[in-house]
Order: C-alpha cells, then structure tokens, then sequence
C-alpha cells in the first residue's frame, strides 16, 4: 500500500496558451481509491501519465511513500497505467499479454504461466491464454487488460476511463470487479473518469478536476450535497438555483423569504437544492406554491417542472405514488437544511 | 485449402476475386514465357515461330563453375542483404525521429535524406565516384554497398518514417508503464508491431540495390560484377539464349521474395492461391 502525495503539480504543454494541470496538491492515502472527476479536457488524463512518469511535469512533485519519485523512470515507478482503450498488444495471445510485465521483470516461464492462470481465473477468463486480441468481446479485453495491469500486485493502479467504451450491464459487472479486486489487493488505486456515477460508485474520495485546477476533493456523498461551486454542483445533475439576498439566517428570493442553516456570509447568495430534496408541503416554513407545466412518470419517480412567478421554474422528484398532473397547482417546502449556498464562478 | 475457400461456400466475389489474381499473377509471369523458351533454344532463326533446335548450352555455362554468374549472383545478393541490413539500421532510428514532434531544421534533414530521389543519379554518380576514389573505396565491394545505400535510403526513411507516424505511441506507453525499459519496448512491442512494414520496406531496399546497374559499374569499375552487369556485357554481345537464361535467374529472387513477403503478410496462402495452388 502506497501513500501517494501530489504537491503543486503542474504541466505545461508546449505552445498551449493555459497548463494543462495548475498547482495540483492532492494527498491520496495508502490503498485509498480516488476519483478523478472533470469535464474531458481538464486534465485528468495528464495527471494520470505524470503520476505514471510517461510524462514530466513543468513543477511540482510526486511523492510514493514520501519519497519523490521524479527522477524514477516510468518502468521502475511500480504504478501500472490501463488506458481507456485496453491497447492489448496485437502480437501476443492474452496469456502473453497478461504475463508481459512479469517477462519484463524476468520472471520464469512457470511462475508466469501459474500467475497468469490465476489471474485470467480471477477476471474470468480462465482458459483464455491462447486466445488472440482480436478474438475478444470489448467487455474481455478490458478484463484481460485489468489482469495485466493487477498481475504486476504494482503499488499503484492508474486507470484512465476504464469503462467507457462498454455498455452499461457490462461496466456494472467490471466496476464491482475492479472494487473486488482493488479492496483485495489493497491497491492505491486513481481512477479518471468524466462520468459522476462512476466516480461515485469506484471511489473512497472524488477529487473535481475543472481547467487543469482542482475544485473540490470530498468523499462523493459531501460533493454531492456540498458542492463547493455552482460549477460542482452542476456536474452531479442540474440542482435548482434560487438565487437571493442574505441577512442573517433568512434569504430574501424571487419565491420569498427563506431560512437557510448552512453558514455563509451575508450578501449575494445562490442557494441550490436538488429536485429530490423538495417536498411536497408539510408546512408553513419555506413553502412556496407553483404551477405545475410538466410531469413525467419515471417509474420509481415522478418528475414535475414547476413554475413559479414569471421566470422561476424548480424541478421536482417525487415518490411515483403521487398523481400530479401539469396544470396543477401544487405547494412545495424546501427544507433549510437542503438549501445549500455556493460560489457562483466556476 | 483455408475455411473459406472449401467448395459450397465459392461466392461471386471469391471467383471474381481469384480471377483477378490469376490475372495479375499471369501479367507478371507472361513475359517471362518467350525467356523461358529462348534459354532452351539451340537455333532460332527470323520466320520460324519456334525454335529449330534445342539445347542445353545457356544453362550448363549459367552453372558452370568457370563462368562468372555464380560469382556475379553472390555479389549481387551479399551486396543488397548488406544494402538492406544497413538501410534499416539508419532508417529505423531516422524515419521515428522524422515522424515524431517538429524540431528546428527537420525539414532540411528531410530534403537532404530525400534528395537522391530528386538529382537524376548519372549527376550524382560522377561525383559519388570521385568520393570513393579519395576514400579508397573505388572498385571494391564495400564502395558499391555505400552507393547502392544512396538510393536506398531515401525510399526507406520515407516508408519508415510514414509506418512510425501511423503507430500508435500508447502502445509504447503502456509496456513502459508495465515495467519494460525503452529497449524492452522497442524489442518486444513497437518492433513486432511493426514488422510486416519494416518487412516490406526491407524488401523494397533489397530489389532496389540488387536492380542497380550505372552505380555499381561506375563504382565497382567492372571489379566488383554483380548480375545486371554481367546480364548487360551478355546483351551487348547479342548471346540471346544466355542472356535470356540470366534474365531468369535475375528475376527469380525478385519474384520468390514478393511472393513469400505477401504470404507472410497476409498470414495464410493467399498469395499462392493464384499460382495453381488449391
């Protein structure tokens, strides 16, 4: 288990007007899984191949253990990157493939053999060594690339959108997969993804990566009901945004008077709250009364657009039980405690 | 022989497919025919339209210790296996760097690598000639190799650099991050994985030298004879049994080499699918 430790990293490439990662501090603790989250393009990518030494940073420094690592070449950093294609190489079977760091490191013919065994058998796909690249489904090649990635028991495990060239049933099965393993192995384990589900489900802590900066490192279920950022909490779906003037414990909005029980400072104020945390009214504090323009029957939920005065609209999930129909007039509560203040930029 | 190619499932586009390589395969084979029947000829006069006589003269003096063809047939080929050995090793690390990330003055080193397919080759062969003389490499078969390398290299830096430029690096990325040092990558994933080019390009580099003719004369100043300089003496003399046999041994290597190159590279009997095979 390696303790992983980011310090003002920074890559510059060259004839780019912006880096691609800024000032990147980031502790990442042993075995500990850490998600990448951000917007393609925001340099998650970068920050994956200079923890894996494929390329150098501009600054900064990466430590393992609290030793730097710069000077160690990609070959001996022991931190194994699986790209978001699987890059099986063309040329050698999957048994090959999969034994191919342990040839590296000169292993002999039998230990490989019996280590790629148990690892083919543990990705289920035992048997499979003769097999050619091109003979497997997407969903195998991403295992067989997981096994030769794993096989290596590396220090750390870098992936870079591991899932997302599958379909869904199959990125389920290779996510619980992975966590199976990763938790097992006891692997330090970064995860890149632009998808906030996955990042969700994969990691212990999700670090929000926006313009090579990062936002907002937090365990998924703080990012999600604390965003740090309007930007942030736009990321993890569209939460409503009533936006207000604060005094004290009271906002004054376009829908009223509301209290709110988050600290910020007095002044301008964007209050956001996800369409699930509305109820419908059991009150008289914070409830507003709407119209309802649409209404979409989700199985599990119900999906109601509300709209209020003239250009306030909130979205609304609420138990499928519920028969609302658009036209309606409908009285909601937004609970103080779900109404929670962020930073307009970003 | 293969699946696809067991009786029931001929489709159109296999036949049409067959015929079509039946009908490249005869193209290059037919002229080669009238060779065949003239190395056997004994007397072959104007209006006859075959010959009179036979013999076996033309190929008994190919074989004949005393004639200078095994002697010509072995300058030609140590001379384009060398020609080819030492274009890949100068052309492998050329046409990566060629194709990788602009640097100043890479277009320079291009156009010069290049060149020698601009400059018609009797301009440049004076002066190659006039070099080698002052390095003492004139007439020998060194010399010829280092000038056989002139038109060469130029073909094989740009098949190269073209073969690199299509690779895909994350390739090499992903073996370094598997724990393979930069020559471990390069022995074990990006050569492999390019190899049916370098193959290729290799073979080009081979039928260029063994074709050449004016810079081996002029540089291996009638010492260092290979076949096309000898096939030359022997047209001039206007020996045309002789001259057809030595026709057919010099075609010979070219056409073994193409026809094994495409079987290698298309990995089954394809390329000897046209030539009688089943």
């Amino acid at each position: 288990m390696t303790h992983i430790l980011l310090r003002a990293l920074t890559k510059r490439y060259p004839a780019a007007p912006s880096p691609a990662v800024c000032g990147l501090t980031l502790d990442i603790d042993a075995g500990e899984r850490m998600a990448l989250l951000g917007p393609s393009g925001c340099g998650k990518t970068t920050v994956l191949k200079l923890i894996a030494g494929l390329l150098e940073p501009t600054h900064g420094d990466i430590e393992f253990d609290g030793h730097s690592v710069l000077a160690m070449p990609a070959e001996r950093r022991d931190a194994v990157l699986m790209f978001q294609n699987h890059l099986l190489f063309p040329h050698l079977s999957v048994g090959e493939n999969v034994g191919f760091g342990l040839r590296m490191r000169g292993e002999s013919g039998p230990v490989i053999r019996a280590r790629v065994a148990e690892m083919l058998n543990q990705v289920q796909l035992a048997g499979f060594e003769t097999r050619r690249p091109r003979e497997l489904s997407g969903g195998q090649s991403q295992r067989a690339a997981l096994a030769r990635a794993l096989v290596l028991q590396p220090r750390v495990l870098l992936l870079d959108e591991p899932f997302s060239n599958l379909d869904a049933h199959l990125r389920d099965d290779l996510r619980a997969l992975v966590l199976d393993l990763q938790r097992r192995l006891g692997l330090t384990t970064i995860v890149v993804t632009h998808d906030q589900q996955e990042a969700v489900m994969l990691a212990d802590r999700v670090a929000v990566l926006f313009d090579g900066q990062l936002q907002q490192v937090a365990p998924p279920r703080e990012l999600y009901t604390r965003p740090a950022s309007l930007g942030i909490a736009r990321f993890f779906g569209n939460p409503n945004v009533i936006r207000g003037l604060k005094r004290g414990a009271v906002v004054e909005t376009a829908l009223g008077a509301l209290r709110m029980c988050h600290p910020s400072p007095d002044g301008a104020v964007a209050l956001t709250i996800r369409p699930e945390r509305i109820r419908l009214a059991d009150g008289v504090e914070n409830t507003v009364c709407g119209e309802v323009t649409h209404s979409a029957y989700l199985g599990t939920h119900l999906r109601l657009t509300l709209r209020l005065g003239t250009d306030t609209t909130l979205d609304v999930l609420t138990d499928s039980t519920h028969d609302i129909r658009p036209g309606q007039a409908l009285r909601v509560t937004l609970p103080a405690e779900a109404l929670w203040p962020v930073i307009e930029s970003a | 022989m293969s699946l696809s190619h067991d009786g029931k499932g001929m489709t159109w586009r296999m036949a049409l497919h067959r015929v079509a390589v039946g009908l490249i395969v005869l193209a290059v084979l037919a002229p080669l025919l009238p060779l065949g029947v003239w190395s056997f000829s004994g007397r072959w006069l104007f209006p006859a339209l075959w010959p009179d006589a036979w013999s076996w003269r033309a190929w008994a003096y190919v074989v004949a210790p005393q004639s200078k063809v095994p002697a010509a047939l072995w300058n030609s080929f140590s001379v384009a296996l060398s020609v080819t050995i030492v274009s890949v090793l100068i052309s492998l690390p050329a046409g990566r760097t060629l194709s990788g990330p602009h640097w100043r003055g890479k277009s320079l080193v291009l156009f010069l690598f290049i060149a020698p397919t601009i400059v018609p080759v009797f301009a440049a062969a004076m002066g190659i000639h006039i070099v080698l003389i002052r390095f003492g490499l004139a007439d020998t078969w060194a010399g010829v190799v280092l000038a056989h390398l002139i038109p060469v290299l130029p073909y094989m830096i740009l098949l190269l650099a073209g073969l690199f430029a299509n690779y895909n690096t994350d390739y090499d990325a992903q073996a370094r991050s598997l724990g393979a040092t930069s020559w471990q990558v390069f022995a074990h994933v990006t050569l492999p994985l390019l190899a049916p080019g370098v193959l290729i390009s290799c073979l080009f580099a081979f039928l260029i030298s063994w074709n050449q003719y004016l810079l081996t004369v002029l540089v291996g100043g009638g010492r260092v004879v290979t076949l096309p300089v000898l096939l030359f003496a022997f047209a001039q003399s206007g020996d045309l049994p002789l001259t057809a046999a030595l026709s057919l041994v010099f075609v010979a290597p070219a056409l073994v080499l193409v026809a094994l190159t495409a079987r290698a590279l298309a990995g089954h009997a394809t390329a000897l699918a046209g030539m009688g095979k089943p």
